[in-house]
């Protein structure tokens, strides 16, 4: 268990570059997740890690000791490869006293320690199997169990879920997230899922292209998303928009009184891991009152959204841009990007519509998911939302019903283009 | 099945099976009754002749020593070649470099052998060098030595050699080394507990090819093994073109075939006994059963790896690690 320090780490292979000058803290005992789409260079990290490959720059450094040069049988670093790369002429006991043997282990400690293991992800009566004869399932314990045996410093998991079909996939999650406990060590996993990222890390780590997109918790990183990039990576539904000053308030607008956030406020809404404040925290730092601007997007108009972009460290240049290119043009706006998650829209029976509704849109369809259902609308021919409704609140709309929708601000975050 | 595809199949296979029949198992039979069927009538009489000739038994330890030497040497310098083709050479270019590699396979042996006759002579353009840099003596060469009959062989056999571990080094998941290596293993420790049983069958295929076909091979020394370097197999060719075609010779064939099996045999099971852990923690009863008390477990026959790896060598060896591990154990 040890604390694991990232830094500029970068890798070309040829004329590409995979990685960019990745700085990166995985604190001891906690659970890391590298996300991003193929060719975001996130295996790479791993491998360099692992001493699978080397980085062209950059540093490792391991609860103190510095990885550079040594190879990988000499960092201690468990390895759960995808598909997980058991030795088939091996059964499931010697695989998993492979490490163990070369370590030198004496004997009767190394079956003591492979029962504990075995019994740690409850394969126990399994022991005298060839890997072949196990389900998938199976196979990943045991690769986990080969890991975690030779009391590593820091776990590594490449992709652990993929090969799984999805009911076994989530009982490993939950497995997983148990071990991680019981082990307690320090694990970094590579993920494309961000499903999978959520529900096990406690910081997740986007990257796209060789470079962090955001750091941060999993509950901050979905609701506070830096980038449209982020925001679309989470599975957040995100829109071409026009931000402009309401007709009403005009009148103050047009003095050009926009203020510009205090620094040490945006500084401290992104900072990575901060105390987790959530949604709408730093609502205190928008610069004119959230009332006096509307957000037309999808064909929807919004109000009392907050132009500030809380959760990037580069959140009080947008901030300023948008208030300053508002003060600019306050009637015909400014182009923006807005990420809506789908919870904050709701949708209701146009003639049940409370007065904060958005604008009328019709059902394009509806997707029933079980306790949730998913209602895509579309409004004034614009594209199609998202919203999610706990199933009970769909009762009664259908595709075509002419529809309310209204939009919790705090669900809504905008990017100046 | 379609019973009439079935049958259609059979039909085709009928050619290649009568041939192999006739061209392999009728001989043997022949020779094993020419064997067994001296002048004083049925019996081993002729073996006798064979066994108690010292002469005959110093030249067949002579050959099956050659042969260990030619198949060790051979897999020695083929293997790393093979690694190198099949794990760090593009895909694109790896045909071009196997077609290099099986040249001498295409190339008449006789031609072959002339030419290592040209190359190794005094004064030829391997000695000439050597010569002028003081490192041989005048007029030195190791032709007509058993030597040259061994550089021959080695030579010979590299060609197929490399293209057999090829298949096999192509083929092991490099995430497996790398599993090994993170496990601890440093590099000498995983060619032995995860190449070698990973390549297990093709070795053994390799060493059967070149084994087999060393012993019993007999034109090498001929033309550049000189008087020291008479093989059984030169023994064999002498007496049937000296017309004395009795049931010795016969003998003496059957006698090199079941030698040269057996030491394949031997070297089969060694390297089957190499690929398995060598003290499992898997309990020993459990471990060395029987393939056949295994089969009865549940999940077993549903084997997702095995069923799906390919070719008929992957199934072979499934087969042959339990069975030997019953003989030795």
């Amino acid at each position: 268990m040890s604390r694991l320090t990232l830094s500029s780490l970068s890798k070309s292979f040829g004329s590409k570059t995979v990685l960019k000058g990745i700085d990166l803290e995985v604190p001891e005992g906690s659970f890391c997740a590298l996300l991003g789409p193929s060719g975001s260079g996130k295996t790479t990290i791993l491998n360099i890690v692992a001493g699978i490959e080397t980085a062209d720059t950059g540093t490792i450094d391991l609860g103190g000791r510095s990885l550079k040069g040594l190879p990988p049988e000499r960092r201690n670093i468990g390895v759960v490869f995808q598909s997980y790369a058991l030795f088939p002429h091996l059964s499931v006991a010697d695989n998993i006293a492979f490490g163990l043997k070369s370590r030198k282990v004496p004997r009767a400690d190394q079956r003591r320690k492979v029962a504990e293991v075995l019994d740690l992800v409850g394969l126990g009566e399994l022991a005298d199997r060839k890997p072949a004869q196990l389900s998938g399932g199976q196979q990943q314990r045991v690769a986990l169990a080969r890991a975690l045996v030779i009391e590593p410093d820091l776990l590594l998991l490449d992709e652990p879920l993929s090969a799984l079909d999805r009911k076994v996939r989530g009982d490993m999650q939950a497995e997983l997230a148990r071990i991680h406990r019981e082990a307690g060590v320090t694990t970094v996993m590579v993920t494309h899922d961000q499903e999978e990222a959520l529900s096990l890390a406690d910081q997740v780590v986007l990257l796209n292209d060789g470079e962090i997109q955001q750091r941060d918790t999993p509950e901050r990183m979905y609701r506070n998303p830096a980038s449209p990039f982020v925001a679309g990576f989470m599975g957040v539904q995100h829109f071409p928009g026009v931000l402009r000053v309401a007709e009403a308030a005009g009148a103050g607008v047009g003095a050009g009184k926009t203020s510009v956030p205090a620094a040490s406020d945006v500084l401290g809404a992104g900072d990575v891991l901060g105390a987790g404040d959530a949604l709408g925290a730093s609502d205190a730092v928008t610069s004119t009152s959230p009332q006096d601007h509307v957000l037309e997007v999808a064909g929807l108009a919004l109000t009392g959204v907050d132009i500030h972009v809380p959760g990037g460290a580069s959140s009080a240049t947008i901030g300023t841009t948008i208030g300053t290119a508002i003060d600019a043009a306050p009637r015909t706006g400014v182009n923006v990007t807005a990420a809506i998650a789908a919870e904050a829209v709701s949708v209701c029976a146009a003639d049940a519509a409370p007065t904060s509704a958005a604008g009328r849109a019709t059902v394009d369809r509806i997707v029933f998911l079980g306790p949730t259902a998913e209602v895509i609308v579309s409004a004034n021919g614009g594209p199609e939302i998202r919203a999610l409704l706990l199933s009970r609140d769909a009762v009664g709309l259908h595709e075509g019903s002419e529809v309310e929708v209204s939009i919790d601000p705090a669900g809504v975050r905008v990017w100046a283009n | 099945m379609n019973p009439l595809a079935r049958v259609g199949r059979l039909i085709l296979a009928m050619p290649g099976i009568g041939l192999l029949a006739l061209f392999s198992i009728v001989p043997l039979v022949l020779l094993v009754v020419d064997a067994v069927n001296a002048p004083t009538g049925l019996g081993f009489d002729q073996f006798a002749r064979v066994v108690e000739n010292p002469q005959y038994l110093e030249r067949l330890a002579f050959t099956l020593g050659m042969a260990f030497v030619v198949t060790v040497v051979s897999i020695a310098i083929s293997w790393p070649v093979a690694w190198t083709i099949g794990r760090h050479v593009g895909e694109r270019n790896r045909p071009v470099l196997l077609a290099l590699v099986i040249i001498p396979f295409l190339t008449s042996q006789l031609l072959l052998i002339y030419a290592m006759m040209v190359l190794l002579g005094a004064k030829g353009p391997l000695m000439a060098p050597l010569e002028s840099l003081g490192l041989a003596a005048e007029g030195a060469s190791i032709l007509y030595t058993p030597w040259a009959t061994l550089v021959m062989f080695v030579y010979e056999s590299i060609s197929v050699i490399v293209i057999v571990l090829y298949t096999a080094a192509e083929r092991i998941d490099p995430r497996l080394l790398a599993a090994s290596r993170t496990l601890g293993a440093g590099q000498v420790r995983t060619f032995f507990t995860v190449i070698v049983p990973a390549s297990a069958t093709q070795l053994i295929a390799a060493v059967g090819i070149t084994f087999v076909a060393t012993a019993g091979a007999f034109a090498e020394s001929a033309v550049l093994g000189g008087p020291e370097g008479t093989l059984f197999g030169n023994i064999i060719a002498d007496r049937i073109s000296g017309g004395g075609d009795d049931g010795v010779t016969a003998a003496l064939a059957v006698v090199l075939l079941v030698a040269s099996l057996a030491v394949v045999v031997v070297l089969a099971l060694l390297i089957t006994r190499v690929s398995r852990p060598l003290r499992p923690l898997t309990d020993l009863d459990t471990a060395s059963a029987p393939d056949s008390a295994r089969s009865g477990r549940p999940g077993r026959s549903g084997q997702p790896g095995r069923s799906g790896r390919p070719g008929p060598a992957s199934v072979r060896r499934s087969r042959s690690i339990p069975t030997a591990a019953e003989v030795l154990t």
